[in-house]
């Protein structure tokens, strides 16, 4: 049994050029303690998708047309605003790119953390605050009584995001959804980052949901990892299996242009072509104008998944 | 540390031959230091001085790629500028083709070296056309609007932009298409060095690589000769012959071929770095399992006495805190600043 999961997720933005249909039918099912790696071009829907758990799409322009997330048995998109809250960030609770703008500059690092506390737990003032330093002190944060009276910018990025993860785990939820946790950061700082969500991991067994357009980052952290294009999952399975054994043209396509270390020269392919508009996405499979297994059915029908063996794409090839 | 002048002078194989004849220098810069003076509060009296390049020494062949890693915060930006002119020096000398560039008016021209920026986005003015951005440093250098029109048409095809974008601003282009607009930019006035400051970070992975392809494509068809300014060491091993590590603005190993510095990492930062980074194979990148880093850049502005990485060093001692390590050829064109360092390379 799953932990969360999610069925034909529809996630849509009314805009005045059209309809952008962010996500459009995408399903996941998250296991408890495991790290489900989300990948994908800009524009791919993997922010909106995890938006959208957490209801924080802002309506209008977005609309959750349809789709349902079961999580202990119910779909937290059918919630109330006020049952939600009660949801972000004790059940479920989500970090960000950019930790300077996620942060309150108004407020000190502990009181921030100790009002998320105070929200969902029944303490005082300064329990809530004491608690807070040891959330400090859990994400490394060296003299985490003195850090917790700071203000966000009087810490380093990487401060920051290990206060927002602090933040984050502050009532042990059960899932933590990382959008780009490390991509504002440097390389060492950024592994650090990741090395700490996956301690986490370990200690609370938290489900992760990693969002990333890092393959670095997937490929060192990530158990599951579903691909997406263009609103639409078109690859999901074990990251060994993704990486060593892709196999929709999209995924292999990708696979070559990213550069893996090794020790002779790799050879670099270029995938033809772009990203399509969402507004106007291309019939049948999104991905065909692009594909160099494209067939005739590409362009008409969509692909169906096909499933081997815990391995899913969505493919005519495999159909 | 000032970088001695024989070591510049020596015979250093590069990745096109074997040291029998050398391409020859077109960028030498010698103990370039740049502080910037930090100001603010009463009176504006000063803060303090920010070294963001303190003594860098180095050299650029003809057709080299130079790759320059580092963590933000480490100069390496500045260097850039500071290399291509577009930023004067504190202190120290730089050589474009042999000449010191004080002689050629005081300062290098649009002719003889170009930019790419990292901010795709604010590099190119909004309320201009393309054909406009593209064209402005053949405006710079005189030419006419006959020659203008050409080269831009030309350069626009060369890097895989239709003709119809001529008169689009902009905003109406992707993020892919806009390096394009600014590699060609970079192009029309035939320059000799191409300063490329994180070309590809703003950029999906797939755009990626065909920015990555289209530079090397347009570096053998025109013979030009890049410094790439990049945080990202699978891109810099991809496509570098020369790389640079800084830290704080320093240069701590230098290796030529740049391979030489991927497979035997000799300053304990560049070993850091490497450990750290995060190459995209699960089959031997757990984040569990490898060797990270601890701790973060220091401020530059009190940058530590002695090896500035020695609070971050697993191996300092005494000596670290107190002495500077000067720069050493390890083994012939890998050079590293540290006292521990030996010959065979413990």
């Amino acid at each position: 049994m799953s932990l969360l999961s999610v069925k034909d997720l529809k996630t849509y933005f009314h805009v005045y050029m059209g309809t952008v249909k962010s996500v459009d039918g995408v399903s996941f099912d998250l296991e408890r303690g495991k790290t489900l790696g989300i990948v994908g071009e800009s524009g791919s829907g993997k922010t909106v998708s995890c938006l959208s758990l957490l209801k924080l799409i802002p309506m209008p322009p977005g609309e959750i047309v349809g789709g349902q997330a079961m999580m202990d048995g119910e779909d937290l998109l059918t919630l109330s605003e006020k049952e939600m809250r009660k949801v972000r960030g004790r059940k479920i609770s989500m970090i960000f790119q950019e930790p300077m703008t996620a942060l309150n500059p108004l407020y000190t690092v502990g009181d921030q953390i100790a009002e998320t506390i105070r929200l969902h737990q029944k303490v005082n003032k300064r329990e809530a605050f004491e608690k807070a330093v040891e959330m400090l002190d859990a994400v490394s944060i060296p003299a985490p009584k003195a850090r917790a009276m700071s203000y966000p910018h009087q810490l380093s990025g990487g401060m920051k995001q290990r206060a927002m993860i602090a933040l984050a785990m502050s009532c042990h939820p059960q899932i933590l959804i990382a959008d780009e946790p490390s991509t504002a950061l440097d390389v060492t700082v950024q592994a650090q980052i990741l090395l700490l969500i996956d301690e986490f991991k370990k200690k609370y067994g938290t489900s992760v949901i990693l969002v990333t357009h890092n393959m670095g980052v997937i490929t060192s952290s990530a158990d599951d990892v579903m691909v997406m294009y263009v609103g639409k999952m078109v690859e999901k399975g074990n990251v060994y299996e993704i990486f060593n054994n892709p196999k929709h043209p999209y995924t292999q396509g990708l696979m070559d242009c990213i550069l893996k270390s090794t020790g002779g020269k790799q050879i670099l392919k270029t995938m033809p072509g772009f990203i399509p508009n969402p507004i106007n996405k291309p019939q049948g499979c999104a991905f065909h104008p692009r594909c160099p297994h494209r067939k005739s059915i590409c362009m008409n029908e969509e692909p169906p998944v096909v499933d081997f063996n815990e391995h899913k794409t969505a493919c005519w090839l495999y159909a | 540390m000032n970088r001695n002048e024989a070591a510049t002078n020596q015979d250093i194989p590069t990745a096109e031959g074997t040291g029998t004849m050398l391409p020859p220098e077109i960028l030498k810069i010698i103990d370039i230091k740049k502080h910037f003076q930090l100001k603010g509060g009463f009176l504006s009296r000063s803060k303090g001085i920010l070294k963001a390049v303190d003594g860098v020494s180095l050299q650029i062949r003809k057709g080299d790629i130079f790759g320059l890693a580092g963590e933000s915060g480490c100069g390496k930006t500045t260097l850039g500028y500071v290399a291509g002119g577009i930023l004067p020096q504190t202190e120290g000398t730089i050589h474009f083709e042999g000449q010191p560039i004080d002689d050629r008016s005081g300062k290098l021209t649009v002719r003889d070296v170009q930019f790419i920026f990292q901010d795709i986005s604010g590099a190119l003015n909004p309320k201009w056309m393309i054909k406009d951005i593209i064209a402005e440093p053949l405006a710079i250098i005189g030419e006419t609007a006959q020659v203008r029109r050409e080269k831009t048409e030309r350069f626009m095809k060369e890097v895989g932009l239709t003709l119809e974008y001529l008169d689009a601003y902009p905003h109406e282009l992707s993020g892919g298409q806009r390096q394009r607009v600014s590699i060609a930019r970079a192009m029309v006035t035939n320059p000799k060095l191409i300063v490329c400051d994180e070309p590809f970070s703003a950029l999906d992975v797939s755009v990626q690589a065909q920015i990555i392809s289209l530079l090397i494509k347009l570096k053998r068809q025109f013979d030009l000769t890049y410094l790439i300014i990049s945080h990202d060491l699978a891109l810099l091993q991809y496509i570098c012959n020369v790389l640079a590590v800084m830290y704080l603005g320093e240069i701590v190993e230098e290796a030529v071929p740049a391979e030489k510095l991927f497979t035997n990492p000799l300053h304990p930062y560049s070993q850091g770095l490497l450990g750290s980074f995060l190459f995209a194979d699960p089959n031997k990148q757990r984040i569990d399992a490898i060797e990270i880093l601890a701790g973060e850049v220091p401020n530059p502005i009190l940058p530590p006495q002695g090896c500035r990485f020695h609070p971050r060093c697993k191996h300092c001692r005494d000596i670290c805190r107190k002495e500077k390590p000067v720069m050493r050829e390890i083994d012939p064109g890998h050079r590293v600043a540290c006292h521990f360092v030996q010959h065979d390379g413990s």
